[in-house]
């Protein structure tokens, strides 16, 4: 069932993107070589509650941590970790969720932590162009296949994979609402997007194919040919001026 | 997040790895507690697990639920379909 927001409700769900947008952005400045994504997350996890606010991913169906920490060919579901130490030149997607209000917000975006290579850059720059398109797309009237159909386009065009078996979706009162938002789709097929629809658009693009495969922990996804790969994400409302990027700061 | 009677948990090593449960009990023993599923494990004979061995939810069940086997089935059910609903959306 797609529940459609009202003002009101979008209102009380905008404090809780803001304090998810804080948080990656507070994420993003804190990454340095050395540190650890247990070190992060715990950042992260105190930066939300220093909000009033609960980390939305934390125990949500047994993940253990605040935030999804996924390093270079990891696709998305990082667990956090005191054995997995960032270095320099790595790819660090960080995935994150405040909840508050009784609404949550979703947020992620690539990290590159000092110097990366120009292929790796142009990975990122693509990912995130990407999500622009799709964003783009999300407007009334229009179909979810038109907001697939435009990123997949996109980074196709571009030589890279995108990830098929994970999609975006719905968010709102939980962090998993219908409808699911694939990274793909046909022009003019899928639900008709109408206002107060709130959902998280969020690209998993990959420098090589689009091979996924989930690690023995049941949570961590990686590419199966060991390329890197990059996430954004913004939680976006459907309204009838144009889409609301409620994630942005 | 603190284990505490009604929680669901999931299994994460053992036979029933991978499978929901409820505590029912914390254990005297320091780290340990009785799990049910009211099928497999029924509340007469509940399963002694380490708590390093579950993964805890958020999900904690009001005591009606897990007063019986077919209401402690029946709960763990909606809440397993309703996880699967969720498979394949990314966080």
């Amino acid at each position: 069932m797609i529940v459609l927001k009202t003002e009101r409700e979008l209102k009380l769900m905008l404090e809780a993107c803001r304090i998810s947008a804080e948080a990656l952005k507070m994420a993003g400045e804190a990454l340095e070589p050395g540190m650890t994504t247990a070190q992060l997350d715990s950042l992260i996890r105190k930066f939300i509650k220093s909000k009033g606010a609960t980390p939305t991913f934390l125990n949500y169906n047994g993940f253990p941590g605040s935030a999804c920490i996924s390093l270079n060919d990891e696709v998305i579901h990082g667990i956090p970790s005191h054995k997995r130490v960032i270095s320099e030149g790595d790819l660090v997607s960080v995935d994150l969720g405040a909840c508050i209000n009784g609404y949550t917000g979703d947020t992620a975006a690539t990290f590159a932590v000092g110097q990366i290579s120009p292929e790796a850059k142009r990975l990122c720059d693509t990912t995130r162009e990407s999500l622009y398109e799709g964003i783009r797309c999300a407007v009334v009237g229009g179909r979810l296949g038109d907001i697939g159909h435009a990123i997949a386009s996109y980074c196709e065009q571009r030589g890279y994979g995108v990830v098929r078996e994970y999609t975006g979706h719905g968010v709102g009162r939980t962090l998993h609402e219908d409808p699911a938002v694939p990274n793909y789709g046909t022009p003019g097929r899928g639900v008709r997007l109408l206002p107060g629809m709130t959902i998280a658009i969020e690209p998993m693009i990959n420098q090589g194919s689009a091979a996924i495969k989930t690690m023995s922990d049941g949570w961590m996804v990686k590419t199966t040919d060991g390329k890197l790969s990059a996430h954004f994400e913004h939680t976006v409302a459907i309204t009838r001026d144009g889409p609301l990027i409620m994630t942005q700061l | 997040m603190e284990l505490k009677i009604g929680s669901v948990v999931r299994s994460k090593a053992g036979r029933d790895k991978g499978s929901f449960l409820v505590v029912v009990s914390l254990c005297e023993q320091n780290g340990y507690v009785n799990v049910c599923d009211g099928k497999e494990r029924p509340l007469e004979r509940p399963k002694r697990k380490n708590a390093c061995h579950l993964a805890v939810t958020n999900t904690v069940l009001p005591p009606e639920d897990t007063a019986a086997n077919h209401r402690l089935k029946k709960a763990l059910n909606a809440f397993a379909s309703a996880q699967d609903k969720t498979q394949g959306r990314c966080f």
